[in-house]
């Protein structure tokens, strides 16, 4: 990667720090000034980077290893799972913390995290790893977990329903550093465990017979490489909410300017899909004045028309 | 490598109905040994279960050792459009690395023979979607041979290609087998099944039928019996040898 690129980002990341709806900070007091870019912007900045770049470097992956360019990082429903312990929280009423997180990302989680198992126990009654079946799995997980969460909004309160709404779309308002420092160690530790399976990685790009017969064990690759991103997409969710579209259309975005290599694409694709992210959180909170629009809302409409428009100028 | 290479009594399964009976197989270094037999007689699945590929439904037994080395060519090959030729043939060596890496100068060499001998330079930079049928199974071969294996198993490496290239790649195996490699390969290309083998084995019905050298194994009767109708030679001036099916019955 080169040098441009990670000057470009941290200028864009600095960008997205200091530009807000308070404007450039000038007349403001400096110690209210430190709180809102300290306490405020830096975390959130922080905390959109790090989703963003889980979220593309996983649906890469998924790309790859279900070799389906309409995989993300949701297709075995690890959002709807995630969704749905978040909404039980809400539904439940449950307030509060618990080792260091709040009751509805630990839910999330710890819904994301049975939702991978149950797909997973569910290939070892099969006693088959096969992608078609993962996603087709996935799917009905999904369409599962959506129904229980359209049951919980039936059954509760307006205020706890527009708050599950809100968690589903997306939101990265409520920002401290503890939710930086839980899914940095993810983020980081995953991006650099899928590096390392780059070789096996490229390989299951062609194909699983094509890596079987040259060596690799596709079965062991497989699960290993489920279980690392399932951990960096359910902190993502979990401290986020399930923000659509960047794990699927910012791998595209790097795959047509990296190629396919793993060692060439992965990292340009966490760098890529984190500033996305930020950028679209920082048209989130200064479009409109007052209001910070969900930053899911934002990545669809304006990660929709920009990729189409990729798509146009390719031949 | 080991001077001869053995497989024994591997045997392909559905549930408790065999798809290939128990058979041994053997073959020395540098040989060719051609797999001959009707459609659906079992050649693939038991080509896929020697090289060791997981087969839906399907259980295999052997009793052979595991540390030889295969590269394996299915019949189809999976090929994914936009890598391009180069990296296809980087990930190919992936056997040959402790650890992923990019290839080493000396294998650099070796991936400019193939593709001389091929005829296949200048395609480093084109996408695998962009290739013709021929020129994507020349890659496919080349990228098989490229892996190092000792064993070399392809099934219908002839199929798609014209008879200058199918030339091409007779000389091109030909040139390996020299270098010592052993090949296992099922075809329906009797004309250089006969002209390469070292040795046949004729499977029908999942069953091996015949199994010996190329002057004791490889003619008519053999041919007849194992696809049921009538087998011709011919033998051209040139030397090459022709099998064509009879047309005694067939209304042309």
């Amino acid at each position: 990667m080169s040098k441009v690129a990670v000057v470009v980002s941290v200028l864009v990341l600095m960008i997205c720090v200091l530009l807000g709806q308070e404007g450039f900070l000038y007349s403001i007091k400096p110690e209210v000034r430190d709180i809102i870019l300290f306490k405020l912007r830096l975390p959130r900045v922080s905390l959109a980077f790090l989703v963003g770049g889980s979220l593309g470097v996983c649906g890469l992956v998924f790309q790859a290893i279900f070799r389906n360019s309409l995989a993300s990082p949701y297709t075995l429903g690890v959002a709807s799972g995630g969704a749905f312990g978040a909404s039980l929280a809400i539904s439940l009423g449950l307030s509060g913390s618990f080792l260091f997180f709040d009751s509805i990302s630990l839910f999330a989680f710890l819904g994301a995290l049975i939702t991978i198992a149950f797909i997973f126990s569910f290939g070892y009654i099969k006693k088959s790893f096969n992608p078609n079946q993962l996603i087709l799995t996935g799917v009905v997980v999904s369409f599962l977990f959506s129904s229980s969460i359209l049951l919980l909004h039936f059954f509760s309160n307006d205020f706890s329903a527009k708050k599950m709404i809100q968690w589903t779309l997306g939101d990265l308002s409520i920002v401290s550093f503890d939710r930086v420092l839980h899914i940095l160690p993810i983020a980081f530790i995953g991006t650099f465990l899928l590096y390392r399976k780059r070789g096996p990685l490229n390989l299951l790009l062609v194909g699983p017979v094509f890596a079987q017969s040259r060596g690799v064990k596709v079965e062991k690759e497989l699960k290993e490489v489920f279980l690392i991103s399932s951990f960096m997409i359910g902190a993502s969710v979990a401290l986020v909410g399930p923000i659509s579209f960047v794990g699927l259309i910012l791998p595209h975005i790097t795959k047509r300017l990296w190629g396919v290599k793993f060692e060439r694409v992965l990292l340009p694709c966490f760098l890529l899909s984190g500033l996305f992210l930020c950028v679209c959180d920082l048209i989130s909170r200064v479009v409109m004045a007052q209001v910070t629009l969900p930053v899911g809302i934002v990545t669809s409409v304006i990660g929709a028309p920009f990729f189409l428009w990729v798509l146009l100028k390719e031949n | 490598m080991p001077s001869k290479i053995e497989v024994k009594n591997i045997s392909v399964k559905v549930g408790e109905c065999f798809i290939v009976e128990p058979v041994d197989i053997s073959l020395n270094k540098a040989e060719f040994c051609f797999l001959l037999g009707p459609n659906g007689s079992g050649k693939s699945s038991l080509l896929k279960a020697i090289a060791g590929i997981r087969q839906a439904n399907l259980t295999v037994s052997q009793e052979s050792s595991s540390s030889l080395s295969k590269a394996f060519l299915p019949q189809e090959p999976e090929k994914p459009q936009n890598i391009t030729v180069r990296d296809y043939f980087h990930f190919s060596r992936y056997p040959q690395m402790s650890s992923y890496r990019e290839l080493s100068p000396k294998e650099f060499e070796l991936l400019e023979e193939i593709l001389n001998d091929l005829k296949l330079k200048g395609f480093e930079e084109r996408k695998l979607g962009g290739l013709s049928g021929g020129e994507w199974k020349k890659v496919c071969i080349a990228s098989v041979i490229f892996q190092g294996a000792d064993l070399i198993i392809l099934d219908e490496p002839f199929q798609a290609l014209d008879q200058v290239v199918k030339a091409e790649v007779a000389k091109f195996l030909n040139k390996w087998r020299k270098l010592g490699r052993s090949f296992l390969i099922a075809s329906h290309d009797l004309f250089w099944s006969y002209h390469l083998c070292d040795k046949v084995i004729f499977l029908k019905r999942g069953h091996l039928l015949f199994e010996g050298g190329k002057s004791d194994t490889f003619h008519e009767e053999t041919l007849a019996q194992t696809f049921d109708i009538p087998f011709n030679k011919t033998i051209a001036e040139d030397g090459s040898v022709y099998f064509s099916p009879s047309l005694k019955g067939i209304d042309v």
